[in-house]
């Protein structure tokens, strides 16, 4: 296999991986959910969750006894590092007591810390759901828009240096 | 002399196999079948943690997560490597074109050992491909962190090899002892896809592919215990045995025992 076939190639795989993610992105939109059940301590105790999330609208869920008061807190990637340096700088905030249903959105996808605070003084058991609203999952269709580009730009280089090779030889072939 | 003539044969086999469209229809499977699964939660005292072991917790996370994905791509992988074993080894025995390999002056462990692996890269070549962009794509802002890990990363390779390495090696024996495409293509899988059922339905934890499962958790210790559960090794090394001693039996017999008419 000559070079340029082999870039072309290369070039048509992230393509088709860019057409495989973009797919996914807008056939399984606002599909996720996920849950889990939370126990919180005496006051001041958290409870802490890390989730992956997709940028766009979501909701939490908290189904707590109507006795539970505390606070939640969600923070970003910089946020959680400002959180272990000491600073909390949260992207939302709000107080709860008992269940709740709090709606929040994200501007990009990627890994969030979600803190409940326990501000009662007996042991509270709960459960928290996390549902990403039913919209397209945006940054997946930009990160797939992006690999959709690098491999087209890769395969309209792949055979410009064919087309350039060709000439090339044809030029060289040709009588005088 | 017999290294260059072994080199020659992997070229072509490769060649072969990596033709249009092949690895492209590879890819796109696997790419879809992992990029459909939604993202998980997992609970811990993070606080508590230094930045270095938050980052090391996420790369465990990313890597855990898209180690356990390989899993999800198990029958679109099973169909194609009962394509490509049949394409390399059945086919060309039905055919007659396994004799011509015969004529020429390279070893019958040569011509195998070229179709063998040709069969495991272009599986486990568009695997890893397909579970290395999920990976990177599972949190953009800790990437860094998947290069510096890299023992988490090179461990979803390597169980990416162990599952390709057993299918091919399932496949290809189907494929010799079979000797025909058509019993290759449909016995082969049909066997992958009733040890699957078999493993789900029935709960039997040593059969594929749950039985990667233990690969998994020997791989990818929970972050806070951080080193290898040596008590998990014996399950871990079930099925490397298994396709180990399949690759064996059928490369005697496509050594010493297979005759062609």
């Amino acid at each position: 296999m000559n070079k340029t076939r082999f870039i072309l190639r290369i070039g048509v795989c992230i393509i088709i991986i860019g057409l495989t993610i973009l797919l996914p992105s807008i056939t399984l939109a606002g599909a996720g959910s996920q849950s889990t059940n939370f126990n919180t301590s005496p006051n001041g105790t958290y409870f802490e969750l890390v989730a992956c999330l997709h940028r766009g609208p979501h909701e939490i869920r908290i189904n707590a006894p109507q006795a539970f008061i505390g606070t939640i807190s969600v923070f970003n990637y910089d946020g959680i590092r400002l959180l272990i340096e000491g600073t909390k700088s949260p992207i939302l905030e709000e107080y709860i007591q008992g269940s709740a249903l709090i709606d929040f959105t994200l501007d990009r996808r990627g890994a969030y810390l979600i803190m409940i605070q326990s501000n009662v003084s007996t042991e509270i058991q709960g459960s928290i759901g996390l549902v990403e609203k039913g919209t397209i999952n945006l940054d997946m269709i930009l990160d797939s828009t992006i690999i959709i580009t690098i491999g087209t730009i890769i395969s309209i280089l792949a055979l410009t240096l064919s087309i350039l090779h060709s000439y090339k030889l044809h030029k060289t072939t040709q009588p005088k | 002399m017999t290294k260059n003539r072994f080199l020659m044969n992997l070229t072509w086999e490769l060649k072969n196999l990596f033709r249009f469209p092949f690895p492209e229809i590879l890819l796109a499977l696997f790419t879809y079948m992992i990029f459909q699964s939604h993202f998980g939660l997992f609970s811990g005292t993070f606080q508590s943690l230094s930045w270095d072991q938050i980052t090391y917790d996420l790369t465990w996370k990313t890597t855990y997560d898209t180690a356990f994905l390989t899993l999800q791509a198990y029958i679109p992988m099973a169909v194609l490597a009962s394509v490509f074993a049949t394409l390399a080894f059945a086919y060309e025995i039905e055919n007659g074109l396994l004799k011509v390999h015969f004529s020429h002056p390279t070893s019958r462990r040569a011509i195998f050992s070229s179709k063998f692996l040709s069969c495991f890269l272009i599986i486990f070549a568009t695997l890893s491909c397909s579970l290395l962009f999920f990976a990177f794509m599972y949190i953009p802002e800790n990437d860094l962190y998947l290069i510096i890990n890299s023992r988490f990363t090179l461990s979803i390779l390597l169980l990416a090899a162990l599952e390709s390495f057993f299918i091919v090696s399932l496949t290809v024996t189907f494929s010799i002892l079979s000797k025909k495409a058509s019993v290759s293509l449909v016995g082969s899988f049909a066997t992958i896809y009733i040890i699957q059922l078999l493993s789900q339905t029935e709960n039997l934890t040593l059969l594929p592919p749950r039985a990667f499962s233990w690969e998994l958790e020997f791989l990818f210790p929970l972050s806070y215990i951080g080193r290898y559960n040596l008590s998990m090794l014996p399950n871990f090394l079930i099925m490397p045995i298994v396709s180990i001693l399949l690759t064996i039996f059928s490369y005697i017999y496509f050594s010493r025992r297979l005759e062609l008419s």
